[in-house]
């Protein structure tokens, strides 16, 4: 009996050492072996120089970093941080009835339906965006369309301009937010919402007051899942805004590429990294939202 | 009631078809496209067949079919087994550090692509982790964990593990309480995480291009490659037909199962799909090379759609050694995959600039002259140019010249005559340019007088001003596809390649060109060897097999840019020869100018574009 006493702790806490290891190591051991390891080449680089040909000189320099406090590259993180969340706004507002209608249709049509939104994105992003093009351009379907119907008499302006690029984001990232807000929707509890029906909560109350807060999850990972690939993505700006203005993820990679100035490059990506990191990480100290992100 | 009931679901109904048309309109728009006689996704032209045709014989495509779902297919499972994992840990227990993890599984997020794509790239070449379909899949495994974790975490939100404990109570083991008890209750987390999974890997551009190798290139890399050429509706035909095949296979499975389909099934499904295109894919790839034994190899690093698939052909027949084709799309990509280190490739194509960076950084070894008989082919003007005094690394391949194109129903003829009247105030809204720092700089300084590759900072300050001057003239900046803009009627004019206004002339008649009086835009594309080229001597008959005069010449009635070898001239068409975008008269050309590598100076240059964007 001593001696089963004795063990069972360590048996016990051997066993929760196990099933932690099993879990999270393979994740872990994955990311520090494919993914820290090669970031710390972009941190050492970030502190280097450039040198006469675009090749990485390694000698010691905080340049880079003081290089970004320009106001030129802070108005830029600006505007790019602008159009994440109008992107991620528009997003969640057109996808959150959309998730909402899909997790509460009968059980039967549901991985149709979940299937239907996922089909469109397995064709190639930038044949899609030439389909986007033929249809939105001055002289395209829709102005034609609205043309003859007689519902405009001047051809709308939609491509190279902010409505254009609003509408290429949209397409882009919608899946991102409705796959998660689903994810959360589906396992609500109708019952709950039943409950707050009969305790007199009127559809409104009963959406603000229950539905939202037990979904805030999906909204939360939706909304990081859209915000900060949209950050990233530059061949919508450039293919449908006409590149007209230089986002943040231009930017890096214009200094990769044209500018062939890898330190620098890696100096804003490292800034970008660590704010970034520091919005998830303040979510997710945001009471009620724990163990979401 | 049942009446208010009907009507909050049609009005649900609505909301649904209106974002379904939504995602679906444009599909639409791009099927129709795969049925469309010219070869730019631009306008309707007429009714066809062809591209089906001509894709059920492209092996590239094919092929990048091919890697793509099998990359896709694996790297999905992979991701789904160690993200849910991860995301059950994360949720179930507390430890030290565990603050620490989170983050490091969110970060994929936050990184820029090009970022991670060299780093990858960086890591895998110390490593030696050689590259192909393993270091792809391992590179789609590391993004999309972060994305699994995130969506299934969701799902075990306010998860009840009172029911685990009841499972184990009843004397199930943890293993068969994960598999008929937590599996099921997540399932839905899963699938969505697995959807997100392989529809980012079917789709990545920027990383795949990094840590792809010779041989596995995958899918969206082949039409990216294009975008210098122009993307054919071969690629509208094959989405076409991946759209029919899940549509059927779908309709397929709710006929058996009436309809009755659960999350359990729909990963049988989506397998199935998987393995049928897969395996239809590689049927018909293996049908179309029905080759000997793998002999020679040879990889070649050079954008897509510039080199005829008969002339690869005709080289591997010859010489009985196989090529290995793989795509980029800019110098720029090329060169920064060379620096990290990537991929053995034994020939690879380079501008003139690019030739001479290639050359400094050390990236590329000189050649030998003796084994290039026909280089004699070449005309003296193309030879010997300052990017490369005496040709000692590069052989010319074709050259271009930027024209200005504009449509002359919209513009009178005589309006624009050289870079200057772009400047002019009636073409308000109404120019689209090469999205090129050192092109349009250097237009701009050209306008003022000095050289392309001037960069002193009174003359670099002189451009900006007249740079800004510009911007209310800009429609858009396109380096892809100008001529798409000027096709459909966006832009009045270009600023871009001859190649492009040639191209849409075709188009439309009404679309005339002008070679700028201030003198033209130079570049000519080169064949160079890269240092770490394993197989030169072959690399060195390729060279020589592509300056042959009647190869060449079938190169130029493929695609329309410049062939330094005049020797080709009399086996080419000679309505090719005249077109004036493609081949400007000589005293243009003689006026003209190359770019060169301007050093850290291109630093400021790159300040400058961004002030004036």
């Amino acid at each position: 009996m001593k001696t089963k006493n004795s063990i069972n702790p360590i048996t016990k806490y051997l066993t929760s050492v196990l099933k932690y290891l099993t879990t999270i190591m393979p994740a872990l051991l994955w990311m520090i072996v494919f993914f820290v390891i090669p970031l710390i080449f972009i941190v050492v680089v970030s502190f280097s120089t450039r040198g006469e040909v675009g090749n990485i000189v390694y000698k010691f320099t905080l340049s880079n970093y003081i290089n970004l406090l320009n106001p030129l590259y802070i108005d830029i993180f600006i505007k790019s941080i602008l159009i994440a969340i109008y992107t991620t706004a528009l997003c969640l507002i057109i996808g959150y009835p959309f998730a909402f209608i899909i997790a509460t249709s009968p059980k039967k049509y549901k991985p149709l339906l979940l299937l239907l939104i996922i089909l469109p994105f397995w064709t190639n992003s930038l044949v899609r965006t030439y389909a986007m093009i033929v249809l939105l351009r001055t002289e395209g379907i829709i102005n034609t369309l609205l043309l003859h119907l007689h519902i405009i008499n001047v051809p709308l302006h939609l491509m190279y301009n902010n409505t254009a690029v609003m509408i290429g984001m949209l397409y882009m990232m919608f899946p991102f937010m409705v796959l998660p807000l689903y994810t959360s929707l589906e396992k609500l509890d109708k019952r709950i919402l039943d409950a707050a029906s009969d305790l007199g909560a009127g559809p409104i109350n009963k959406f603000l007051k229950v539905t939202l807060p037990l979904t805030k999850g999906g909204i939360i990972s939706g909304c990081i899942l859209v915000f900060i690939p949209t950050l990233g993505l530059f061949f919508v700006t450039d293919l449908m805004g006409g590149s007209k203005v230089i986002l943040m993820s231009n930017l890096i990679k214009n200094q990769f590429l044209t500018a062939r100035d890898w330190p620098f490059g890696s100096a804003i990506s490292v800034v970008l990294i660590i704010v970034m990191l520091s919005v998830i990480t303040f979510n997710s100290r945001t009471p009620g939202t724990k163990g979401i992100l | 009631m049942n009446m208010k009931i009907k009507k909050t679901n049609l009005m649900k109904f609505i909301y649904l078809l209106l974002v379904f048309l939504f995602l679906y309109i444009p599909i639409m728009v791009l099927i129709a496209f795969s049925f469309n006689q010219s070869k730019l996704n631009v306008v309707w032209t007429g009714f066809t067949f062809e591209w089906y045709q001509s894709l059920l014989h492209n092996a590239g495509i094919l092929d990048a079919v091919k890697n793509s779902f099998i990359i896709a297919t694996i790297s999905t499972i992979i991701s789904v087994i160690i993200g849910t994992l991860a995301a059950i840990g994360m949720y179930r227990y507390k430890f030290k550090g565990k603050r620490i993890v989170d983050t490091i599984l969110y970060v994929p997020l936050v990184i820029p692509e090009i970022v991670m794509g060299i780093s990858l790239l960086a890591f895998f070449s110390i490593v030696k982790i050689p590259l192909g379909k393993i270091s792809l899949i391992i590179a789609h495994v590391t993004f999309s964990i972060a994305y699994v974790v995130a969506v299934v975490k969701t799902r075990l939100d306010g998860f009840d593990k009172s029911v685990e404990e009841v499972a184990m109570d009843l004397g199930a083991t943890p293993l068969k309480t994960f598999f008929y008890v937590t599996l099921p209750i997540i399932m839905p987390g899963v699938i969505a995480g697995a959807l997100l999974a392989f529809t980012l890997s079917l789709d990545d551009v920027i990383i795949s291009f990094f840590v792809a190798g010779p041989g596995s290139v995958t899918l969206p890399l082949k039409v990216f490659s294009m975008v210098k050429f122009g993307v054919t509706p071969e690629i509208n035909a094959l989405s076409t037909l991946i759209i029919l095949l899940t549509v059927v296979v779908l309709s397929f499975a709710l006929i058996i199962r009436n309809v009755n389909i659960n999350m359990k099934k729909i990963v049988v499904i989506l397998t199935s799909i998987f393995l049928v295109v897969a395996s239809i894919s590689s049927g018909i790839y293996t049908y179309t090379k029905n080759n000997a034994a793998p002999k020679e190899v040879l990889n070649v690093f050079n954008w897509s759609e510039y080199l005829p698939q008969s002339v690869i052909d005709k080289f591997e027949q010859t010489y009985n050694i196989k090529v290995n084709y793989s795509t980029f799309s800019s110098n720029e990509e090329m060169l920064a995959k060379l620096m990290a280190g990537g991929g053995n490739y034994d020939l690879t194509v380079a501008s003139d600039f690019m030739v001479e960076i290639l050359s400094k950084q050390g990236l590329i070894q000189q050649i030998n002259k003796d084994s290039l008989t026909n280089l004699k082919n070449i005309g003296p003007q193309f030879l010997n140019l300052p990017f490369d005094k005496g040709n000692k690394y590069s052989t010319p391949y074709m050259w271009l010249a930027g024209v200005i194109s504009y449509d002359s129903s919209k513009i009178p003829e005589g309006t624009i005559k050289g870079y200057k009247d772009l400047w002019k105030p009636e073409l308000k809204n109404s120019l689209t340019v090469l999205d090129d720092e050192r092109v349009i700089i250097g237009m701009t300084l050209k306008m003022l007088g000095y050289s392309l590759n001037e960069t002193s900072p009174e003359a670099l300050q002189k451009a900006k001003e007249a740079l800004i001057k510009l911007q209310p003239n800009i429609k858009s900046y396109d380096s892809d596809s100008p001529k798409t803009s000027l096709i459909n009627g966006e832009a009045k004019a270009i600023f871009a390649w001859g190649a492009e206004g040639s191209l849409a002339s075709r188009e439309n008649p009404n679309i005339k060109y002008v070679i700028p009086s201030e003198g033209l835009f130079l570049q000519q594309d080169n064949f160079v060897i890269p240092k770490a080229a394993k197989n030169i001597k072959a690399a060195e008959l390729f060279m020589n097999f592509i300056m042959d005069p009647e190869i060449s010449a079938e190169i130029s009635q493929s695609f329309p840019y410049g062939n330094p070898n005049t020797s080709a001239y009399k086996y080419i068409n000679k309505k090719i020869l005249d077109d004036k975008a493609v081949y400007p008269p000589e005293k243009a050309v003689k006026k003209g100018e190359y770019l060169r590598d301007i050093g850290n100076s291109v630093t400021t240059l790159d300040k400058i574009w961004t002030e004036v964007k």
